[in-house]
């Protein structure tokens, strides 16, 4: 009898045990992904901009993204410094959109090569640009193209 | 009766003749010391007169042999290596082959003053610094075409890749020599400090162009959007063309006329000839430059402005700021202790390669990344020329030397051994902190092992130069590297300081 309730108490502390820990890891995962948050934000936003009427709707989104962005950066603990110096140069270049009013579409041409200039002038040997680039670049063809 | 050897006589003189041309064949070839001076007699010429002649009378005899570039180095007093060395000499365009000539009749168009020598100079360095970089870049491969420079068959045309290099005539130095110092010092650029750079990205030459990608083309080897956003009507040449025409110094004088009518290049590939053509270059790609760096001067100096803390994101009105000299003093290094102008000298070179914006917020990161870490910030971790040169070219995310699916048999036993010098060096270079380097096995893109190197390292403990190579984020991981070993060089060629700044990216 006194087996029998030691195994099940083992048992039970096993599981209980073996659970939280794959809990703990899978919140530990689940802390470690900032760059996948903000990224899919920012993928959902040029989704909103295509699909919007008006453009007033999409500057408020827009900032609320960079500000949550910035807010769960200073809340998670340090990335990767791969992931850290992208979501830095993403936020900078995501930046140097204008806004509101200052936002026209004859000056599209103008505030693309200002973003390449200022963060990657350079493409690399293979002819390509950063991914945080392309991203910054996705946002702002699509209000170019409203 | 004495009967005159006719024929005797005859074959003495044809004997003597053929004697003489043998002797004098022979003594030219012979003769010479090494294969530079046989390439260039000039050198012996040097030598000899180096030897023999006191310094009293030394520059009278250099400008009686026509020797501008021994005249040059032994003018300033600035060498190390001898006034006789062959890098410092312009090149005879008598003995430059046809195909390397392709510039001197563009050239005479230039107007005199920028073509010719002059008696003064705005130039804060001498020319032989020129003198020596447009040399080294092709020594050895004078006559060999490459597709890092190009050809042009109209002045606005596309470039063409493949040429070669330029016959280095006193004409061609005195071009590029006199646009430079006008018009950085019309511009106030600090002179030297671009020495380096310039050495790295064309080594001077006017029809440089990046092999692949973007036809970063001309001396300043710049790209579509460089040159683009240089034309900015608020922060680019409209402003600092008011500025030029408003000066009074004399540098800015001699360009007005040329300034007032200058048009800016257009920046799409198709018309990079723009700024690669003579006569409208060297002038036009000087004055594109000179508009970028202090672009990105201003630039820097705004975005390291303090307002926010941390440094990780927006500030309240959505701009970027760093704010990174108050947490630099806040981690333990004070303005007063390290040179702030090399700090922004550090940016700028890094900003001209992967964006100004890029340069800062790399280093507002690395700045981050120290905060988190605890511990104190030093000069140390500013030091380019230290161990952080074992990191250029690691993949960070694996922290072993790759090889690139690109990289053939040669190439990938060029990059392994350049990993090797590095490596052997590490022991006598500055070190604040040393990884661990082990031999390892990879699986390459083509299913085959090969045997290449980790490098492990405590993240924290890197300094910023070896952070910069790993974590850039764009651009080329090890530029800062690549202009510091060039402004070394060129201060062990010179004296410390004569054609770079002795404390060059040194805080």
């Amino acid at each position: 009898m006194r087996t029998r309730i030691i195994l099940v108490f083992v048992v039970c502390f096993a599981v209980g045990f073996l659970g939280t820990a794959a809990i703990a890891q899978d919140k530990k995962n689940e802390s470690v992904k900032v760059r996948e948050v903000v990224d899919k934000s920012v993928v959902s936003l040029v989704e909103k901009i295509k699909s919007s009427k008006d453009l007033k709707t999409v500057w408020k989104e827009f900032a609320k993204i960079e500000d949550d962005a910035t807010a769960l950066r200073k809340k998670e603990k340090r990335q990767s410094e791969t992931d850290e110096m992208y979501l830095t140069l993403l936020l900078s270049a995501l930046n140097e959109i204008p806004r509101d009013k200052k936002f026209k579409k004859s000056d599209c041409e103008a505030t693309k090569d200002k973003i390449y200039a200022l963060h990657s002038p350079h493409a690399d040997e293979d002819g390509k640009y950063p991914e945080f680039i392309n991203l910054t670049d996705s946002v702002l063809q699509a209000l170019c193209s409203k | 009766m004495f009967k005159f050897p006719k024929l005797t006589v005859f074959a003495f003189v044809i004997c003597a003749i053929a004697l003489g041309g043998v002797i004098h064949r022979y003594s030219a070839t012979f003769g010479s010391a090494n294969f530079a001076s046989e390439e260039d007699p000039i050198v012996d010429q040097i030598k000899r007169l180096v030897e023999r002649t006191s310094k009293v009378n030394l520059a009278r005899e250099l400008t009686a042999l026509g020797a501008q570039g021994a005249l040059d180095a032994h003018s300033c007093q600035c060498t190390l290596a001898g006034i006789e060395t062959p890098l410092f000499q312009f090149e005879d365009p008598k003995r430059c082959s046809a195909e390397r000539l392709y510039l001197e009749n563009d050239l005479n168009k230039l107007p005199p003053i920028f073509r010719d020598g002059r008696a003064s100079s705005p130039g804060e360095f001498p020319r032989v610094c020129m003198t020596y970089i447009l040399r080294k870049n092709f020594e050895n491969s004078e006559n060999s075409k490459t597709t890092a420079l190009a050809t042009c068959k109209t002045a606005d045309g596309q470039p063409v890749h493949g040429n070669y290099p330029a016959c280095v005539t006193e004409k061609y130095v005195n071009a590029v020599y006199n646009y430079f110092a006008d018009v950085t010092d019309c511009m106030g650029i600090p002179q030297r400090d671009f020495m380096p750079k310039l050495s790295v990205e064309s080594g001077l030459h006017i029809n440089s162009i990046n092999a692949k990608g973007d036809y970063d083309g001309g001396l300043a080897q710049l790209t579509h959007a460089a040159i683009s956003h240089g034309n900015d009507p608020k922060t680019g040449f409209p402003v600092i063309k008011r500025r030029m025409l408003a000066s009074n110094k004399e540098s800015c004088k001699r360009l007005e006329p040329y300034i007032k009518n200058f048009s800016y290049p257009k920046s799409g590939k198709e018309n990079r000839c723009q700024l690669i053509s003579v006569p409208a270059n060297p002038l036009a790609s000087m004055i594109v430059m000179s508009t970028k760096i202090i672009q990105d001067r201003d630039s820097i100096a705004k975005y390291m402005a303090a307002t926010e803390t941390g440094g990780m994101g927006l500030n309240k009105n959505r701009e970027m700021k760093y704010n990174i000299i108050a947490r630099m003093e806040k981690l333990g290094l004070a303005p007063k202790d390290y040179d702030y102008e090399q700090l922004m000298q550090m940016m700028i070179v890094l900003g001209y390669n992967a964006g100004a914006k890029t340069a800062v917020a790399g280093l507002s990161n690395y700045l981050s990344m120290i905060e988190a870490s605890g511990r104190k910030l030093t000069k140390a971790d500013f030091d380019i020329g230290g161990e952080s040169q074992i990191y250029v070219a690691l993949n960070s995310e694996t922290r072993t030397l790759e090889r690139k699916p690109a990289n053939t048999d040669a190439i990938w036993a060029k990059r392994l051994a350049t990993f090797e010098t590095r490596r052997a060096l590490l022991p006598s270079l500055r070190t604040t902190y040393k990884p661990e380097i082990e031999r390892v096995s990879l699986r390459g893109p083509d299913g085959k092992s090969y045997s290449t190197y980790r490098v492990d390292y405590k993240v924290s403990e890197l300094s910023y130069a070896a952070y910069s190579q790993l974590y850039q984020g764009s651009g080329s991981g090890g530029y800062l590297n690549n202009v510091y070993n060039a402004g070394n060089n060129l201060n062990s060629v010179f004296k410390a300081g004569t054609c770079v700044p002795e404390s060059f990216l040194s805080l």
